[in-house]
């Protein structure tokens, strides 16, 4: 008898579980005002009250919850400037950007062209007006192939001189409005040698997947180079941190994943010439006591 | 030849001090530990107990139909639906993957919480519990039924005889599988990263994303599995041995 009793108390918790679930999807989809206020009331309370408990955690920790993308440059300079304890870092940058409509962090730090893809979906998010930092995009190659990185550099020279990247960038940034070149996501085999590309497509308007073609600024870019130099572009999408790693062990011919040059990358790869300039920008949502940069942190310093 | 080996390790160790010791990496490392340490065991123990539930559930049910239905009454119904419940769960549970239902809890039924770690503790406990209970209703299947005739005539009602008759030499059968399913739980649980959470895996990744230096970090934090398991396998090990001392 007792455990039956204990049984049903056990399923009465599982259900009201599952009632939380049930409430909270119904709050999302009544989008009457009412409705929505309460749900931002509670956040903002959720919201208040972790800081203030962090805060009593501990004394030298950032009260402001970071999201980014794991190891991409914006991981990198958030867990420098805030230290780890205030960055949260994601597989991707959709799932970071979720978190933060859901209010797991107060912000997300990450590039400035997928921001605004993510802004232009969701509604009640914002980018910050001053960026977070910029930083050089550049292709990358094994450190023995120094051949293949001066012909690529060559060819974007003269791709730069005759404006095809400019077109490439004004036509997915600035929506210059001229027709874009995806690749086949299966490759067609001519006799022509191949270049293998290690990228991560999951990143727009940089790199990304639309039916069975892969589009973005580094694939138009890559593609135009590769048949410069008389090869055939083969794309290998992977996971972002399994492109350098790739380029170094010989996997990859080059790696184009809108990757910033720094030091640390510069020990490991050969960078060629930036063919394009990032910027880091952080996302919040409208109502956010984050308003300008200089709020992440009393203690940042510029 | 031997030069070559001394040479070539001590630029393993200096390389490993460089990635791993500098920094404070080290400790970085350790707290991914710590954090896979908690949600393994925090869903070790939700699973144990709702594996227990819904075997027990799940074998009352089989064992207990026949005659509970002659008797008619509310008793039959209960359990039955009870049974469907349990068996809803069961598909559900093995039916997905568990890094679906760790982002599900995280995104949705969570979607408050700005903590991943009891997330985690609550979808790999969920997760586990589905298997265990799989695995204690065959422990408790595979115990002869004429031992529990044997208890009932000797006066046990039914909860005695699991609890003294059927429930020991069970744990004894299944201790084997729980043990692989402990394992495979410590290693699952290398995809909290997915919810935010630094565990021993992510920890590595950060580590390597860092330094860009893929080969220490992994295999450090593939050794630290590997011990872990070891460690786990060998106190498995020794609670066996020391259940086998009664067999004769």
């Amino acid at each position: 008898m007792k455990k039956i009793i204990a049984l049903l108390l056990c399923f009465t918790v599982i259900f009201v579980f599952a009632g939380c679930d049930k409430e909270n999807e119904s709050k999302d989809i009544e989008k009457t005002e009412n409705k929505q206020e309460e749900i931002i009331h509670i956040e903002e309370e959720s919201l208040t009250e972790s800081a203030e408990d962090d805060l009593n955690d501990s004394e030298n920790k950032s009260s402001i919850k970071i999201g980014v993308q794991t190891n991409t440059s914006g991981h990198i300079y958030a867990s420098g400037d805030f230290g780890e304890g205030a960055v949260v870092s994601y597989e991707n940058g959709a799932v970071a950007v979720e978190a933060l409509k859901k209010g797991k962090v107060d912000c997300v730090i990450i590039d400035n062209e997928p921001a605004k893809s993510y802004v232009a979906a969701n509604s009640g998010l914002k980018i910050l007006e001053t960026e977070y930092t910029t930083e050089d995009y550049a292709i990358c190659f094994n450190k023995g192939d120094a051949e293949l990185k001066n012909a690529v550099n060559g060819a974007l020279k003269a791709l730069i001189a005759d404006g095809s990247v400019k077109k490439i960038v004004d036509k997915y940034i600035n929506n210059s409005g001229e027709a874009l070149n995806g690749i086949l996501v299966k490759a067609v085999d001519t006799d022509k040698p191949d270049l293998v590309m290690a990228t991560n497509a999951e990143f727009p308007p940089y790199e990304y997947t639309d039916g069975d073609k892969y589009f973005g600024i580094d694939i138009e870019i890559a593609k135009l180079i590769a048949d410069k130099l008389g090869y055939d572009l083969i794309i290998e999408n992977v996971e972002f941190v399994s492109v350098i790693p790739g380029v170094q062990a010989g996997q990859y011919d080059i790696g184009m994943a809108g990757m910033t040059v720094n030091e640390e990358r510069q020990k490991q790869v050969d960078f060629s010439d930036s063919y394009t300039t990032g910027v880091q920008v952080v996302i919040v949502s409208e109502d956010s006591k984050i308003q300008s940069v200089e709020d992440l942190d009393p203690y940042y310093i510029w | 030849m031997l030069d070559k080996l001394v040479s070539s390790v001590t630029a393993l160790a200096d390389e490993f001090q460089e990635v791993m010791l500098e920094g404070g990496r080290f400790e970085f490392l350790l707290d991914g530990l710590g954090n896979t340490f908690i949600i393994t065991f925090g869903a070790l123990a939700i699973g144990i107990v709702l594996g227990i539930f819904v075997a027990a559930i799940r074998t009352s049910y089989d064992k207990n139909k026949e005659s509970l239905k002659l008797r008619g009454g509310i008793g039959y119904v209960i359990l039955a639906v009870m049974n469907t419940i349990c068996k809803f769960y069961l598909t559900i549970t093995r039916g997905t993957p568990v890094v679906v239902q760790l982002m599900i809890s995280y995104f949705i039924i969570f979607s408050l919480a700005d903590n991943g770690i009891p997330v985690a503790i609550f979808a790999f406990g969920i997760n586990s519990g589905a298997y265990v209970a799989e695995i204690f209703r065959a422990g408790i299947m595979s115990v002869d039924h004429g031992q529990f005739e044997a208890g009932r005539s000797l006066g046990f009602n039914y909860f005695q005889t699991m609890r003294f008759i059927v429930i020991p030499q069970m744990f004894k059968a299944v201790l084997p599988t729980l043990c692989n399913e402990f394992i495979a739980l410590l290693k699952e649980t290398s995809v909290a990263g997915y919810v935010g959470v630094i565990d021993l895996t992510k920890a590595g990744n950060t580590i390597a994303g860092r330094t860009f230096e893929y080969f220490i970090p992994l295999i450090t934090v593939a050794v630290i599995y590997l011990v872990l398991v070891m460690i786990l396998s060998w106190l498995v090990g020794i609670l066996e041995r020391r259940l086998r001392k009664s067999d004769r």
